[in-house]
C-alpha cells in the first residue's frame, strides 16, 4: 500500500466526492458478499437435495448481480468525477504557478519538462485519486468487516485470512523507500527525455542544418534508454510488492480452506457453513487485489509528483478560484480589476486609457548570480505627444528595461511612475524584438488582449502596414497562424504584433525594433504610424536604423546601464 | 472509425514486437504457467472441502504438498510473468520512441507546419499509452484462452453437460469484446485529441511567455486549460462508465455460466441419485463448479483485456501517422561525391508552394558562383527565406533543381548528395536558429566533431563575441538571457566553426545595432567560402560583390553575371 500524501490532501478537498465513491465501493463490495452466502446456501441445498431451494439461491444471485451493475455504475461515475475534480485543480494551479515571469530569465528552465508535468504528469494523477484512494478506503474498512464475519463461522479461517491481510499490507512496505526512491529517478528521466525532445521537434531545422540528428540522436537514445532503464527499475520494485500481496491472498485462502476442512471433517460445521468461510475467505482479498491492479495504473501519475510539487501544483490557491487576480506580475502594487475565467473582461483603459508622462528614476537591476549591474541609476522620461526612441549596443539591457517596465521583472532599486502613480502591467502594450504568435486564428490573436470589432481590428491592421497582406491570405483575418507563427514571415509577425498591441489600447507602448524585418518602403510606413501613434499614447522605441530615427526629438542612447541624451 | 481500420491501426503496432519474439514466447509460457497453478490451487481446495464435507474425510499428505507448492510457484510466477512482459513492453516503447524521433528528423519542418506540442505528446503520452498494449495483451490472451480450453477439456472428462454450459458462457462472455466498441473508439479518439490540444495551448503559452504576461494572458490561458481539463475529465468519466457498463454485462454473463454449471450438476446428481451413478460424485460437485469458474474467468479476463484495447486505437493511430510521415527530403539512392575546393550555388527554375498558400517561387534561376559573396534582395515576404531554406535543403523545390557547383562548373544537385556531406559543406544562420540547452561549448559543437577550445575561443573572438560570454556559460533554452545580437552572434559563431564551403545568411543583421551589424558584416566578409545573404538592409548587401534581386524577371536573372 503506497500512500501519496500530497494526493491523499487534494482528494480531501472534495470531501463529499470521495465520501460518496467509497461508499459505493464498499456497498459494491458488500454484494460479492450476498453473492458468496447465496452461492453457498444454494450449492448445500443441490448436495441436500432440496431444488426448490437452489432454485430461490440462484434468483438470489441474480438479483444480487443487477443491484451490483446499477451500484457499480454509480460507483464508476462517482470516482471518475472526483479524479476529475483534483485533475482539474491540480492543472489550474501548476499553470498558474508555471506562467510567472521568473521562468523568463532563468537558463535552467525547460518548456519540454514542464509541459510533460502540467500534461502527462497531472493527467497520470486520475488514476490514483479516482481508483487506487477509494480502493485504499475499501481495504480499511472491508477486509476488518469480513474479518469479524469469519470469527464466529471458524475462528480458525478467521485467524488465517487476518494473517493473509497484514502480510499483504505490510509485506510490501519492505520495498516502499526504494520504490519512492526509484519513482523519483523515473520522473525526472521522463521530464528529462521530455524536455530534450521538445527541444528538438522546436529546433529540428537548426539541426538539420548543423548535420546534428544522428548526434541528437543518440543523446536521446541515451535519454530514452535511461527511462527505459529507471521504468523497468521501479516497476521491478512494485511487482516484487505485487508478488508478496499475491502469496499473501492465496496463502490467506488456502490456510482458510484448510481451517474449513477441519470443521467439514470433524463434522462440526454444516456444509452451508463450510461452504461460506471458503468463499468469504476469497472475498476477504478482494479488496487487496483491487488495491494491487489499480496501483498499476496510477503509477506514472504518483512518480510526477515530486516534479508537480517542484512547478508548484500543490501550493495553496490564492484565492477562490472565481475572482482569481492573475498572476503575480512582479509589481506588487497592481490592483487591476480581474477578468473573469471566459476572458478578460472588457475594462476600460486606465485613465480613459491616456496618460501623459512616463517616469523612470534611479533604476537598477542585477540579474541573480550575474558578476555586474545590468542598468545602473537609468532615469528616463518618455511623454505623450512625441517619439522617444533608445539605442544602444546589443547586450546593452534594453531588453532588460523593457522587462522591468513591463513588471516582469522587479527593479533591484528605482521606481516607475505613470503620471505620478506607479505604473501597472495593463498600463503597457509591448512589440518584441520576436513577437511570438500563438496557434490560432488571426483575428484569436490580434484580440488576445482585447476584444475588438471587424472596423477596429482593420483600422489597427492598416495602421501596422498588414492589412492587404491580411486579407490576401486564403482565409483572411480567420486564416490560421501556425505554432509561434512559423508559417508567416518575420516582417508579417512584426507588423501583426504592432497590429495586436495598436488594439490593446493602453496609454504607454513598447515597441522593440519595430522594422527590423521590413524592407525601406514598409518600415517608413510603420514608422509614420508610430509618429501618428504617438499623438495619443507614450511611444518608447528601440532602434538602431537611422531612418527611423529622423523626426524623433528624443533620442537616448543606453550605454553601462544609464542613459543619455544623444546627438541626433 | 470502423472495425476494420482498427485493426489495420492496431496491427501497425505488432511490426515493433518482432525483434521481442523470445520475450512474446516465454511471457506466454510463464504466464500460462501461473494461470494454470492458480485453476489447479483452486480446483484442489474445491474438490478438499467437497470431499471433506460429503465424506467426511480429509485430504492426503499429496495434497497438502501440492496446495503449498502451488502457493509458491503462483508466487514466483506472478512475479515473473509481470516482470518479463513489463521489461519487454518498455522496451518496445522505447524503440517507438527513436522511430518517432526518426520520422521527424525525416519530415520536419514540414511544408505543412505542425505543432511541436502536439508532437511532443504523441511522442511521450501516447507512447506510454500503449504499454497497455505491449505489455498485457498478446501473450496474456493466448494464456486465458489455453486455461479456458484446459479447463473446459477438464470438465468435459468429468461432465460433458457442465462443459457444453462453459463453452457456451465463455462463447457469450467473448462476444461482450465488442459491445459499444465504436463508442469507446470514439472517446478514446476525443480524449486523444484533448490531449495533445492540451499540449499544444501549454506549450504554446510557455514558449510565448513574454507576451502572455505582457497583455495579462495567463488568467485566459489557465480558464482555457481548466475547462480543457473538464472536458477531458468529462470524456474520461464517459469512458470509465461504458467499461463499468461492459465489464457489468460480462459479469452477469458469467454469473448466468456459473449458475447454469451448478444446475446442470445439480440435474445430473438428482438423476444419478436414483439410476446407475455414472456421474460424478457430490463430493466432485464443488471442484466442478471451481474448475468452471475458472475457465470462464479466463476468458473474462481475456475479454477485458480486448475491451481497454478500444479506447487505445487512438493513440496507436497516432503513432503509426507518426512513424509514417512522409519525408520533406529523401535521401539519395546512389549519392555522389561533392567535388573538392571551392562550391557555388545554382538555383535552374526552382518552384516551390507552403501547402495551401500560392507559389513562393515559380520557376526561379539564380547563380552564385563558387567564392562569390552575393546578396539576395526583395522585399519582405518575396520568397527570400525559402531560397536560403531550398539551398540548406531543409526541402526540395516542387520543380527545378537546386545545385553546388564546383570551379570547373559541373554541378551536383542538392538531392544526390549524402546528408552528412552536404550538412558538413554547406551551414546556414538564420533569424529563427535555435540555441540549445547548455553550455556555449556544446552549442558551438553540434554537429561539428571534437574541436579545440582554442579554436572555438578564437572563433568566438572572430564574431566579437569573446567579451561577454566564455565556452563554460550555460545558454539555458534558446538561450533565454541573450538578446538578439547576441544570438546572432553565436550562431554565425555556430554556423563558423563548422568551416563550411558555402555559408547561408537569413536576415540576421537585420534587429542589430550599427556596431553589432558591423562586426557580423565584417565576420562574415573575412569568410573565405561562397556565401549568400539575404537582407533588405542596404548596408549588408553593399558589401556584397552580387545582389541578385528576388523580383527581378525570370530571364534577367537567368543571365550569367547579373549585377
Amino acid at each position: 500500500m503506497m500512500i501519496v500524501r500530497e494526493l491523499w490532501r487534494e482528494a480531501a478537498r472534495f470531501p463529499a466526492a470521495l465520501a460518496w465513491s467509497t461508499a459505493l465501493l464498499v456497498l459494491v463490495f458488500s454484494t460479492h458478499l450476498g453473492q458468496a452466502a447465496a452461492i453457498a446456501w444454494s450449492m448445500s441445498a443441490a448436495l441436500r437435495g432440496h431444488p426448490g431451494d437452489v432454485l430461490a439461491g440462484l434468483a438470489l444471485i441474480v438479483a444480487i448481480a443487477l443491484a451490483r451493475m446499477a451500484l457499480s455504475l454509480a460507483q464508476a461515475s462517482a470516482a471518475a468525477g472526483l479524479g476529475g475534480r483534483v485533475r482539474r485543480a491540480l492543472r489550474r494551479r501548476a499553470m498558474r504557478a508555471a506562467l510567472t515571469p521568473e521562468r523568463l530569465h532563468d537558463t535552467a528552465a525547460r518548456d519540454g519538462a514542464l509541459r510533460a508535468g502540467l500534461g502527462d504528469g497531472i493527467d497520470g494523477t486520475d488514476a490514483y485519486v479516482s481508483k487506487y484512494v477509494p480502493a485504499v478506503a475499501q481495504v480499511l474498512i472491508a477486509c476488518p468487516a469480513v474479518g469479524a464475519l469469519l470469527v464466529p463461522l471458524s475462528p480458525a479461517a478467521a485467524a488465517a485470512v487476518a494473517a493473509g491481510l497484514v502480510l499483504a499490507l505490510l509485506g510490501p512496505m519492505a520495498w516502499k523507500r526504494m520504490a519512492a526512491r526509484r519513482g523519483l529517478d523515473h520522473w525526472d528521466d521522463y521530464e528529462g527525455l521530455g524536455a530534450d525532445l521538445l527541444e528538438s521537434l522546436r529546433g529540428m531545422a537548426a539541426l538539420r542544418t548543423l548535420g546534428d540528428v544522428p548526434g541528437t540522436r543518440r543523446r536521446l537514445d541515451a535519454r530514452s534508454e535511461a527511462l527505459r532503464r529507471a521504468t523497468e527499475r521501479v516497476m521491478r520494485a512494485s511487482l516484487a510488492e505485487t508478488a508478496v500481496t499475491d502469496l499473501a491472498v492465496q496463502g490467506g485462502i488456502a490456510a482458510a480452506a484448510i481451517a474449513a476442512l477441519g470443521h467439514a471433517v470433524t463434522g462440526q460445521a454444516p456444509a452451508v457453513e463450510v461452504y461460506l468461510v471458503l468463499l468469504l475467505a476469497s472475498e476477504a482479498f478482494r479488496p487487496i487485489r483491487d488495491l494491487s491492479r489499480h496501483w498499476h495504473s496510477g503509477f506514472l501519475g504518483t512518480t510526477a509528483v515530486p516534479g508537480l510539487a517542484r512547478i508548484g501544483a500543490f501550493d495553496p490557491e490564492p484565492g477562490p478560484e472565481q475572482s482569481d487576480p492573475g498572476p503575480e506580475q512582479g509589481a506588487p502594487e497592481q490592483n487591476a480589476p480581474a477578468p473573469g475565467p471566459g476572458g478578460p473582461a472588457p475594462r476600460p483603459g486606465p485613465e480613459g486609457g491616456r496618460a501623459e508622462l512616463l517616469h523612470v528614476s534611479d533604476l537598477g537591476f542585477r540579474y541573480p548570480g550575474a558578476r555586474d549591474d545590468v542598468l545602473r541609476g537609468l532615469t528616463l522620461t518618455a511623454r505623450r505627444g512625441s517619439l522617444t526612441a533608445i539605442v544602444g549596443e546589443s547586450g546593452a539591457g534594453k531588453s532588460t528595461l523593457f522587462d522591468l517596465l513591463l513588471g516582469l521583472l522587479t527593479p533591484g532599486t528605482g521606481r516607475i511612475t505613470l503620471d505620478g502613480r506607479p505604473v501597472r502591467p495593463d498600463d503597457i502594450a509591448v512589440v518584441s524584438q520576436r513577437p511570438v504568435l500563438f496557434a490560432g486564428t488571426v483575428r484569436d490573436n490580434l484580440t488576445a488582449a482585447d476584444a475588438a470589432e471587424e472596423p477596429d481590428i482593420t483600422a489597427a491592421c492598416r495602421a501596422a502596414g498588414i492589412l492587404d497582406e491580411v486579407l490576401g491570405l486564403p482565409r483572411g483575418l480567420d486564416t490560421e497562424v501556425a505554432e509561434a507563427g512559423a508559417n508567416l514571415s518575420g516582417g508579417q509577425r512584426q507588423r501583426l504584433a504592432l497590429a495586436r498591441a495598436l488594439l490593446a489600447r493602453r496609454p504607454v507602448l513598447l515597441v522593440d525594433e519595430p522594422t527590423s524585418a521590413l524592407d525601406a518602403d514598409r518600415a517608413a510606413e510603420v514608422v509614420r504610424t508610430l509618429h501618428r501613434v504617438a499623438r495619443d499614447r507614450i511611444v518608447i522605441m528601440v532602434s538602431h536604423r537611422p531612418e527611423t530615427l529622423t523626426g524623433v526629438p528624443d533620442v537616448l542612447r543606453l550605454g553601462a546601464g544609464r542613459l543619455e541624451k544623444s546627438a541626433p | 472509425m470502423n472495425t476494420a481500420s482498427a485493426l489495420r491501426a492496431l496491427r501497425a503496432l505488432l511490426p515493433a514486437l518482432r525483434p521481442e519474439r523470445r520475450g512474446m514466447l516465454w511471457s506466454y509460457l510463464v504466464g500460462t504457467a501461473s494461470a494454470l497453478a492458480l485453476a489447479a490451487l483452486t480446483v484442489l481446495t474445491a474438490w478438499a472441502v467437497g470431499h471433506a464435507v460429503a465424506e467426511r474425510t480429509p485430504p492426503g499428505p499429496a495434497w497438502w504438498a501440492a496446495v503449498i507448492g502451488l502457493v509458491l510457484l503462483r508466487t514466483v510466477l506472478t512475479w515473473r510473468e509481470m516482470d518479463v512482459s513489463h521489461a519487454l513492453a518498455y522496451r518496445v516503447l522505447a524503440r517507438l520512441r527513436m522511430a518517432l524521433f526518426d520520422s521527424y528528423a525525416r519530415s520536419v519542418p514540414g511544408r505543412r507546419r505542425e505543432h511541436s506540442g502536439r508532437a511532443a505528446a504523441v511522442a511521450m503520452g501516447d507512447i506510454e499509452e500503449l504499454e497497455f498494449f505491449y505489455a498485457h495483451t498478446i501473450a496474456q490472451v493466448g494464456a486465458s484462452a489455453t486455461v479456458f480450453l484446459a479447463a473446459a477439456a477438464t470438465a468435459g472428462a468429468l461432465l460433458p453437460e457442465a462443459a457444453a454450459v462453459m463453452l457456451a458462457g465463455g462463447a457469450a462472455v467473448a462476444t461482450t469484446a465488442l459491445y459499444w466498441a465504436r463508442t469507446a473508439r470514439r472517446l478514446g479518439e476525443q480524449e486523444q485529441r484533448e490531449r495533445s490540444a492540451l499540449s499544444a495551448r501549454i506549450t504554446d503559452a510557455l514558449g510565448a511567455l513574454r507576451e502572455v504576461l505582457a497583455y495579462r494572458l495567463a488568467p485566459r490561458i489557465i480558464a482555457d486549460t481548466d475547462a480543457a481539463t473538464g472536458r477531458a475529465a468529462a470524456l474520461t468519466r464517459r469512458r470509465e462508465l461504458l467499461e463499468q457498463l461492459v465489464a457489468s454485462v460480462r459479469e452477469l454473463i458469467v454469473t448466468a455460466a456459473v449458475i447454469g454449471v451448478i444446475a446442470a450438476a445439480a440435474g445430473v446428481l438428482a438423476d444419478g441419485a436414483g439410476g446407475a451413478g455414472a456421474g460424478p460424485s457430490p463430493a466432485v460437485l464443488p471442484a466442478l463448479v471451481a474448475l468452471a469458474v475458472t475457465g470462464v474467468a479466463a476468458i473474462t479476463e481475456a475479454t477485458t483485456v480486448l475491451t481497454r484495447l478500444h479506447p487505445l486505437v487512438a493513440a496507436a493511430d497516432r503513432v503509426a501517422a507518426g512513424i509514417g510521415r512522409p519525408p520533406a527530403v529523401a535521401a539519395p539512392r546512389a549519392p555522389r561525391r561533392l567535388p573538392d575546393g571551392p562550391l557555388g550555388l545554382r538555383f535552374r527554375d526552382v518552384s516551390f508552394a507552403y501547402e495551401g498558400r500560392p507559389p513562393a517561387l515559380a520557376s526561379w534561376s539564380a547563380e552564385v558562383a563558387p567564392g562569390e559573396h552575393a546578396g539576395l534582395a526583395g522585399p519582405s515576404g518575396a520568397g527570400k527565406s525559402t531560397v536560403i531554406a531550398l539551398a540548406a535543403r531543409l526541402w526540395d523545390p516542387a520543380s527545378g533543381t537546386v545545385e553546388l557547383v564546383a570551379a570547373d562548373g559541373a554541378g551536383v544537385p542538392l538531392t544526390e548528395i549524402d546528408d552528412a556531406a552536404l550538412r558538413s559543406a554547406v551551414a546556414l544562420v538564420d533569424q529563427e536558429a535555435t540555441l540549445f540547452h547548455g553550455t556555449v561549448r556544446d552549442n558551438l559543437l553540434r554537429g561539428a566533431g571534437p574541436r579545440p577550445d582554442a579554436e572555438l575561443a578564437a572563433v568566438l573572438e572572430h564574431v566579437g563575441a569573446a567579451g561577454w560570454i566564455g565556452l563554460d556559460d550555460d545558454l539555458g533554452e534558446d538561450g533565454v538571457r541573450l538578446s538578439g545580437g547576441q544570438r546572432a552572434r553565436l550562431c554565425l559563431a555556430r554556423a563558423l566553426v563548422r568551416r563550411p564551403r558555402v555559408l547561408l545568411v537569413d536576415e540576421v543583421t537585420a534587429s542589430l545595432d550599427p556596431a553589432t551589424e558591423r562586426a557580423v558584416s565584417d565576420a562574415i566578409a573575412g569568410f573565405g567560402g561562397t556565401v549568400l545573404i539575404s537582407s533588405h538592409r542596404s548596408e549588408t548587401l553593399a558589401r556584397c560583390g552580387h545582389v541578385i534581386d528576388i523580383t527581378a524577371p525570370a530571364d534577367q536573372a537567368r543571365a550569367p553575371g547579373l549585377r
